[in-house]
């Protein structure tokens, strides 16, 4: 007799599976960028009947979320897996870049989470999260209650908006980050397609910790690539002290490629905005321009802190370095760019870092399902930048936990940058990012 | 009812044993190891892309010896180049043990192999098909692109074919020439790139 292979065998259970689930997809409605009001987690009456056989809950679709729902039910069909997002698709933030400069298409990089969930057997509800009943273990959402054995939350993160600077909603608006990709990535997209010759772009970078260490660099550097084009100029503002990542390579590009047309400013504190007049006033002097771009400073996704997963006075959410287990509340984990990076890792806020979490995560829950002992994390980083149309640099990196430090580090020294920018860089670093969305999302 | 919980409670058994047959020939090591891979060779090893090569299903000696070529030695202390050009995939193989990478080759080499599904470019692979050269690499790969019999041979049919041609002009420009079994590549040395480029489209049009 045949053997059944691994993959036939998912493919079967996952289609037998996807045939039963209700994916509750018509009559959504539009979902915004805020969370809803907190509802208190007494009101039990609407609990979805739990299934037979262990129940993971998995809440936020990105990165961190897709992969470890779509690697449970590759590693274990029996578990029911729910997943739950505010939005039908995942537009993924990395690649997102390329979007605005006209380099790839919106829809390259958008993800329908149902075509996930029935491809895998996976059931999706597209709802808000409201509360927690960590005790009970029940998940509370606008689609009714859900109970789970392990509840796993990747919500990303959320902006952390300076009150000084006045950022109203409707400013929010006219002057987009665009660093969590969605309709703010083609607003700023048709902003960059109007940029023309005379023009000065401003573009304020978020101060560390955030969302993609080198992001803000391959931005500016995009955005030098289109004032070279169009005969405009571009003006860096950074609050850090110094590039934060791939810093050599970055520099190199600033100097080579954009001297003429792009300068870069660090340590700047952004003191205030004259939004009319489109001047940004920092403790470094005064800068007019014709394109804002601020990106604001980041915290977590508004979600762990509706669900209590924040310690107070933190804008990160407190993991176990070993399990990613929170430490405020048992059997829920929180993964992404959501957790507490400083304290537990020196591991970048990436993509790439959230799926492979998401993806030792996964493992361990399955073990321990099975009575068996969780293994420390071990995962690596690749991380693909452009600094123009034509050239990509990369960062690589092997993360493993470190008992003595309770942290997790590098491997054996593990890690480095390219001596350059190549075209061989852009040409993999494009099938990269095709590979990580199909191991994502597809 | 009573059959209905013995015919259920089969079906629950035989779902189980099945599933144990399948998991008792993973190597679970390896498939740790290589956890984060996939990110970049696609789920299983299986890649989507043109220029990242699918490794899942690719035949185990040849990704041990790629593996370990790629690894930088370190001798007194001092790490040396590594015998095969890459990228970045050094920085990752510095973070692991030979053992480790052999797991790993374990694991991704009993994955089903998954041809690219990457669009093809006709034109290519009927310039490919007509090469002079083509039999000289049919010769050890097999007329399928996989040759069974040397499991020290890549899988090529189906490869991504960005990778392939990389591949041929590392072997055509020396930065392939390592102990292993690279001298035998010293084949594509006479052959342009133009050729090249031909045959490997039309060793991934092999699906």
């Amino acid at each position: 007799m045949k053997k059944l292979s691994r993959r036939n065998f998912v493919k079967t259970t996952a289609i037998s599976a996807a045939s039963l689930s209700i994916l509750g997809l018509s009559g959504c409605k539009k979902s915004t960028e805020t969370a809803e009001t907190v509802k208190p987690a007494e009101s039990v009456s609407n609990i979805a009947p739990k299934k037979a056989g262990k129940t993971v809950v998995i809440a936020g679709g990105g990165y961190g979320g897709a992969t470890a729902a779509k690697y449970l039910k590759l590693l274990d069909p029996s578990i029911n897996v729910i997943l739950i997002d505010r939005n039908a698709d995942h537009v993924s933030c990395a690649m997102s870049n390329e979007v605005i400069f006209g380099l790839r298409d919106i829809s390259e990089i958008t993800m329908p989470l149902p075509k996930l969930a029935e491809k895998y057997g996976i059931e999706f509800k597209q709802a808000e999260v409201t509360g927690l009943d960590g005790e009970k273990k029940i998940l509370k959402t606008s689609a009714g209650d859900f109970v789970y054995d392990k509840l796993i939350v990747s919500p990303g993160i959320s902006m952390d908006y300076d009150p000084a600077l006045n950022f109203t909603a409707e400013r929010q608006k006219e002057i987009p980050h665009a660093w969590i990709a969605g309709p703010q990535t083609l607003q700023l997209k048709d902003m960059v397609s109007k940029i023309k010759a005379g023009d000065t772009i401003i573009f304020r970078t978020p101060l560390a910790l955030y969302r993609c260490p080198p992001g803000p660099y391959e931005r500016a550097c995009l955005f030098g690539n289109e004032a070279l084009k169009k005969g405009a100029k571009v003006i860096v503002l950074d609050p850090n002290p110094q590039i934060m990542s791939k810093k050599p390579l970055f520099e190199a590009a600033f100097k080579d490629l954009y001297k003429d047309v792009l300068t870069y400013h660090s340590g700047v504190v952004v003191t205030g905005i004259d939004y009319d007049k489109k001047i940004v006033k920092t403790n470094k002097g005064d800068f007019q321009g014709t394109l804002i771009n601020f990106v604001p400073d980041q915290k977590a996704g508004e979600l762990v802190f509706t669900l209590g997963l924040v310690e107070p006075g933190k804008k990160w959410a407190s993991v176990d370095a070993k399990s990613f287990e929170s430490t405020l509340i048992k059997d829920v984990y929180v993964i992404g760019d959501a957790i507490d990076t400083a304290t537990v890792t020196e591991m970048p806020k990436s993509g790439t870092i959230a799926n492979a979490t998401a993806k030792v995560v996964v493992e361990n829950l399955v073990r321990i399902f099975a009575g068996k002992e969780p293994r420390v994390p071990l995962v690596g980083n690749t991380c693909y930048s452009l600094v123009s149309e034509k050239e990509g640099i990369w960062i690589a990196t092997l993360y493993e936990y470190d008992a003595a430090k309770n942290k997790i580090v590098t491997r054996n020294g593990a890690n480095g940058i390219p001596k350059e920018a190549s075209v061989e860089n852009r040409i993999n670093g494009h099938s990269w990012g095709n590979n990580i969305l199909s191991d994502t999302f597809m | 009812m009573h059959k209905s919980i013995i015919r259920f409670t089969f079906a629950v058994l035989l779902i189980a044993a099945s599933s144990n047959v399948v998991m008792a020939q993973e190597n679970e090591d390896g498939r740790r190891y290589g956890n984060f891979c996939s990110s970049c060779h696609g789920t299983a090893g299986a890649a989507v892309g043109d220029a990242i090569p699918s490794i899942g299903g690719q035949h185990k000696d040849f990704l041990i010896t790629s593996m370990l070529e790629m690894k930088p030695a370190v001798v007194d202390g001092k790490e040396q180049a590594p015998k095969r050009y890459s990228t970045l995939m050094q920085i990752f193989f510095k973070g692991y043990s030979e053992d480790e990478i052999k797991a790993m080759a374990d694991w991704y080499s009993s994955r089903p192999w998954v041809p690219t599904n990457y669009p093809l470019n006709q034109d290519l692979v009927n310039k490919g098909k007509a090469s002079a050269n083509l039999e000289t690499c049919t010769s050890c790969h097999g007329t399928n692109g996989n040759n069974i019999d040397d499991t020290g041979i890549p899988r090529i049919g189906g490869q991504t074919p960005i990778y392939l041609y990389h591949a041929l002009l590392e072997y055509k420009n020396g930065k392939r020439n390592a102990d292993g079994r690279a001298s035998e590549m010293d084949v594509v040395k006479d052959i342009s790139d133009e050729e090249l480029r031909a045959l490997a489209e039309y060793f991934s049009s092999l699906r």
